[in-house]
């Protein structure tokens, strides 16, 4: 059973893993732990889960032609 | 008599083939900075504007994308605080202080269960962020959003990497906390507590 300070650290760990902040070593390692623990299985998908949520729907307004045009125009002045 | 169209100088040639690509995401971040669609395009414009007329700063071929989020944001910071006639400049340094890792306010981390964003519609994502306060909103846009890292970010806002990672922890709470309360609202409860609860007490 993991004690609060394993679960803290197993969550520092996969948060710098999708901020891309680990080193290819810590990389590695932290796949090996997250393999062999269903407890850090579960932890690493649901933190996996919240953030392909967040970044597939958050609002991203589309760019008209006209947009794109007038900075053509403007800096061909 | 023929008149031939000028060459296309290299300057030209570069903001076309690496700067302009990323549009979509500079306008991405204007409208959740501004709130409004117009303000962003002319945020964006700007950008573009101002990008166009440094671009003998820009080294080609390095990371364009952060170098305009940057131009961006001082040109957000620069107009729209300023139109917006906000009270004061918001000190980064002041910031500082939101970030006590022992405020026991919150929450070391905030779960939230798969299931909860299978229900969800997209908007309670925006309007969440939305509702972050603007250093917080600007560090979750960048990272989550844009996927840019820590020492990106650090560049692109002027602050240093260890408060982009108490910014970012914080913002994430909070936004989980939001989308936390939309999934409530949706009818689901969090049992999980109640049930630790019951096998504690046999």
């Amino acid at each position: 059973m993991t004690n609060r300070f394993d679960d803290q650290e197993m969550r520092n760990r996969v948060s710098l893993f999708f901020d891309k902040a680990l080193s290819k070593e810590d990389e590695q390692s932290l796949l090996t732990d997250v393999n062999q623990d269903p407890n850090f299985v579960k932890l690493f998908n649901q933190e996996k889960s919240a953030r392909e949520f967040i970044r597939s729907n958050v609002r991203r307004p589309s760019v008209s032609p006209d947009l794109i045009q007038n900075i053509r125009n403007a800096y061909r002045d | 008599m023929i008149l031939s169209r000028p060459a296309k100088t290299t300057n030209d040639e570069v903001f076309e083939s690496e700067l302009l690509p990323h549009i979509d995401a500079l306008k991405t971040f204007a409208f959740h900075l501004s709130y409004d669609e117009d303000d962003a395009n002319d945020l964006v414009q700007e950008t573009y504007m101002k990008a166009h007329r440094f671009i003998d700063k820009y080294e080609q071929g390095t990371n364009a994308k952060a170098w305009l989020f940057k131009i961006l944001k001082n040109a957000y910071i620069n107009e729209y605080r300023k139109k917006k006639k906000r009270p004061t400049r918001v000190d980064f340094e002041d910031i500082v202080s939101y970030h006590d890792s022992d405020d026991s306010r919150v929450p070391g981390y905030l779960d939230l269960r798969e299931e909860i964003f299978a229900s969800m519609m997209g908007d309670e994502v925006t309007i969440a962020i939305n509702s972050l306060p603007i250093d917080f909103r600007t560090v979750v846009l960048l990272c989550d959003v844009e996927g840019f890292t820590y020492e990106e970010i650090s560049k692109i806002i002027d602050v240093p990497i260890g408060t982009v990672r108490s910014r970012l922890f914080r913002a994430r709470n909070m936004l989980k906390e939001k989308l936390k309360r939309y999934a409530t609202n949706l009818g689901y409860e969090d049992k999980r507590g109640r049930a630790k609860k019951s096998s504690e007490e046999e």
